[in-house]
């Protein structure tokens, strides 16, 4: 039996690593984008599945740390020139550049030790009380980004950051954080993370340190937002204070809200919908021809459209297009853990 | 008065009442008693119309009941104290009565039945605009008693009033519940203490699981060497 | 910083901190009864800002009667949103984040429908002849005349709306299935009676604060309804969620202390007032984490 699945993970990847080279061999431009777009959200909405799914509290805040991460992974590879013709930076970080892995690691830990900080404090509350405070830590760090220029060049932002991200690096971490994720949950720590989330009166009862495990996964779950939001950078080769903005954050908790929280496969079927979905509606809105009528362009259809379907799948759907269930590459065996 | 008659119900698809009977005449206690779980409250849920029963029918005065939502059941003239207590903690005592006299037409009629609820519950009127949420565990089960009968229902629905009270003061709450059946309602009450609620009560249905086990006269049931076995044994 | 500077300024905010006030008790009220975080509030006090002026510009009505469409307008809207947004969503018994989501979406969907079909540029708003000019007392401070209105008429719906919640039955009832909808429903309360009494009321101040802020600034846009319905809800948070005056008075304190931020600070800072106004907030709450008054709901 582990023989068979050995070899089905080691097909699946197979398989993954062709589909990815005929996508970077045949798409262009746009489209391959938009596949690296789609692996790079996925990785951002695992990483808040982590941080909310799996706990009993909810958190509009990962903005901030993922400002952090961005801020920090941009200011690490700019080139010295750029960085001393708009900003105002102290000499070692003015000249300090780093390759793209150093940088993803300083953004994923950046963006961890930020998320601790901001929002320890706010364990304190609870319910819509912590949920208000979390999302201040969003709005708060847009607003400070805008107005230490020095740093952040403002609302201007930062421009021609290095374009690092490519499909093998979004991909490769992709696979990482699901292996990694999968991993955690079925460990000790996973349970104590599911029996938290399903009953904390009772997991506390039964000895479980719900403040620590709360708090680990808030970590991890950073770090993995944090490298995403690097992946972000080196993709759109931007950075400003809108990035990862309250809408920003609504559309990841929108994803996972889709796809169904508390799952790998409700973050990927999320993060594939409203990625891939505003891409299928926007023909709509060029204008088109129904039965000789013409229907007139319309700018911003897909966006009132991406909103109804939002509402009408919370309605119909409000445990997620996944309802819970986890897609498996190999069906579990009785006796099985 | 309230008949049942073969009702089935549940939540979901998990049936918890599998087919019982039970009456309340007029101006009768009748009690309904059994173990934690047996699904008394559940019966009570059927009555109010909170659950829809999948069979049987619930009748009171005759029309049937079984499928008016719950906030229509205040005016077809039944009362209801939920287990647990029953009140809006965020209310003062006298909007509570307020609201429990929420059915009722006219200003005259909602002072005569305050006057009439103050007059037995002398300590509600002392705590008259403090919070409900403030008041003892005692008076919490008075005010919920208070607002049920508040509309001057011809039947009441009492749930547990006795849980979590001390002895002192489930007599006292007994008293008052013995003096609103002489005032003229017919009560339902589903206690677990069966003592407590044979002596009260003339007539008893045991349900044990979902099904009546046993019914007949409260001073019979008492004396049955099933029940003294199974509820009155420390006695 | 002298007292008559404050006092100048005190007065400055009497609009911002009305405007907040009336917006802050549609949230709270909203949240009270359903424990639902209403979103699209924003976007209702937006709606009722367009259909007084589409009334002034296009159908040229006089401005009172722009007034009434903006109230028809945020109701309308509010009333759609609870019926066919909250309504069937509930009715499911989700959990909160489903809802949550699904709120966000109803805002994220008109702000973008209204984007749609104005743009997102700004537009001028009506005013009328009464609300111009400029008083001047005998110590020197300045009041527009219109910032008097309304505060004015801002005071009275306060009032209003705070002895209808304390004092009427219909009130009573409403904050009755806040605490508890099931045993609500056991006295003969008809929760969906008091839910859309809630969104009525909250829509009406709506429609008059989004006439307040027209008024104010001037100006009608799209997206008029995200900044300042994010400040309202922090007031009633602060203000004790469910507690219509707390509401009230929270919006005032946040509107004061954000003309504050802006008056004493060199102006390079100004741009820094949302970070304040959050501040603020967690300074609050830090200190008393439930808020300035005492919440009037169940605790959720
Ligand atoms: N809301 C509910 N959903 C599902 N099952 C319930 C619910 N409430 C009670 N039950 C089940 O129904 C049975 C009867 O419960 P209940 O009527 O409350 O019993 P009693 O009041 O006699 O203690 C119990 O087994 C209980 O687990
Ligand atoms: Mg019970």
């Amino acid at each position: 039996m582990d023989m068979n699945k050995a070899m089905r993970s080691i097909a699946g990847l197979a398989a993954l690593i062709g589909l990815l080279f005929l996508a970077e061999t045949f798409l262009r431009g746009y489209y391959l984008r938009l596949v690296i777009l789609f692996g790079v959200t996925s990785i951002v909405a695992l990483g808040v599945t982590v941080i909310n799914g799996y706990t009993n509290i909810f958190s509009l805040g990962f903005g901030g740390p993922m400002m952090a991460a961005g801020y920090a992974s941009a200011l690490l590879t700019l080139p010295p020139a750029y960085k001393s013709a708009v900003l105002h930076l102290p000499l070692w970080l003015e000249q300090m550049q780093v390759s793209f892995p150093v940088a993803m690691l300083c953004g994923g830990i950046f963006a961890m030790l930020s998320s601790v900080v901001l929002l320890l404090p706010a364990f304190r509350l609870r319910g819509q009380y912590f949920i208000l405070a979390s999302m201040g830590v969003t709005i708060v760090t847009g607003n400070l980004a805008e107005n230490f220029r020095s740093f952040t060049h403002g609302d201007m932002g930062l421009r021609s950051i290095p374009a690092f991200t490519n499909i093998w690096w979004t991909y490769g971490i992709l696979v990482a954080v699901i292996y990694c994720i999968h991993r955690l949950m079925e460990s000790k720590y996973g349970r104590a993370l599911a029996a938290i989330s399903r009953d904390p009166e009772l997991a506390g009862v039964m000895g479980i340190d719900i403040a620590r495990y709360t708090m680990l996964s808030f970590a991890v779950g950073s770090f993995i937002t944090g490298v995403g939001a690097v992946l972000w950078v080196h993709l759109v080769l931007t950075m400003n204070p809108k990035a990862f903005n309250l809408v920003y954050v609504f559309q990841i908790v929108a994803m996972l809200a889709i796809g169904g929280i508390g799952t790998i496969s409700g973050a990927l079927v999320g993060a594939g919908v409203l990625t891939f979905g505003a891409e299928l509606l926007a023909p709509v809105q060029e204008g088109f021809t129904v039965m000789g009528l013409r229907i007139p362009p319309v700018f911003g259809l897909v966006n009132v459209l991406m909103a109804i379907l939002l509402v009408l799948i919370m309605i119909y759907k409000p445990r997620g297009i996944m309802n819970g269930r986890e897609l498996r590459m190999c069906r579990r065996k009785k006796g099985d853990p | 008065m309230l008949s049942i008659e073969n009702m089935v119900a549940g939540y979901g698809k998990a049936q918890v009442i599998h087919g019982i009977d039970l009456e309340v005449r007029s101006g009768e206690i009748v009690a309904l008693v059994g173990p934690n779980g047996a699904g008394k409250t559940t019966t009570i849920r059927c009555i109010t119309g909170e659950i829809r029963p999948v069979k049987g029918s619930v009748r009171y005065d005759g029309a049937n009941i079984a499928d008016i939502p719950p906030h229509r059941v205040a005016s077809a003239g039944i009362g209801c104290a939920r287990e647990g207590r029953n009140i809006f903690g965020n209310l003062t005592v006298y909007e509570n009565l307020a609201m429990g006299g929420y059915v009722i037409r006219g200003h005259l009629k909602l002072r005569e039945r305050m006057a009439w609820v103050y007059d037995l519950f002398p300590r509600l009127k002392e705590r008259t605009g403090q919070l409900a949420e403030s008041l003892s565990g005692g008076e919490q089960q008075m005010l919920a008693i208070g607002m049920a009968v508040m509309n001057e229902p011809g039947l009441l629905l009492l749930d547990e009033p006795s849980l979590g009270l001390a002895p002192v003061v489930v007599d006292q709450i007994y008293e008052k519940i013995a003096e609103i059946c002489r005032e003229g309602a017919s009560i339902l009450l589903v206690e677990q203490d069966v003592g407590l609620a044979l002596d009260i009560s003339r007539r008893a249905y045991v349900m044990e699981s979902g099904q009546i086990r046993i019914s007949g006269p409260s001073d019979e049931l008492g004396k049955d060497p099933y029940i003294i076995d199974t509820y009155l044994g420390a006695r | 910083m002298s007292a008559h500077y404050l006092a100048q300024q005190l007065i400055n905010a009497l609009s911002h901190g009305s405007i907040l006030a009336l917006l802050a008790i549609g949230y709270t009220m909203i949240y009270g009864i359903l424990g639902l975080i209403n979103f699209a509030h924003g976007e209702i006090f937006m709606i009722g800002a367009f259909a007084c002026f589409g009334a002034v510009e296009f159908l040229e009505m006089s401005f009172p009667a722009g007034v009434f469409a903006a109230i028809a307008g945020s109701v309308l809207a509010g009333l759609l949103i609870e019926r066919f947004v909250y309504r069937p969503c509930l009715k499911r018994k989700p959990e909160a984040l489903t809802v949550f989501i699904a709120s966000f979406g109803a805002s994220l969907g008109l702000r973008n429908l209204f984007t749609m079909l104005f743009g997102d540029g700004r537009r001028p708003f009506p005013s009328a002849g009464f609300l111009e000019g400029i008083i001047v007392t005998e110590s020197g401070l300045t009041v527009n005349v219109k910032d008097l209105w309304i505060f004015g008429v801002t005071v009275i719906l306060v009032v209003g709306v705070s002895v209808f919640v304390k004092h009427t039955k219909a009130g009573i009832a409403m904050r009755a299935v806040a605490y508890d909808a099931n045993a609500a429903r056991l006295v003969g309360i008809n929760g969906a009676t008091a839910v859309l009494t809630a969104f009525l009321l909250a829509s009406i101040l709506a429609g008059v604060s989004a006439v307040a802020y027209g008024v104010s600034y001037g100006i009608v846009t799209p997206s008029m309804g995200y900044q300042i319905g994010l400040d309202a809800f922090i007031a009633a948070v602060l203000g004790g969620i469910g507690n219509v005056p707390g509401a009230a008075v929270a919006g005032y304190i946040i509107g004061l202390g954000e003309i504050l931020f802006v008056a004493l600070l060199p102006p390079g800072y100004s741009a820094a007032r949302p970070t304040f106004v959050w501040a603020l907030l967690f300074l609050i709450l830090f200190l008393k984490p439930s808020g300035l008054f005492r919440p009037d709901m169940k605790n959720r």
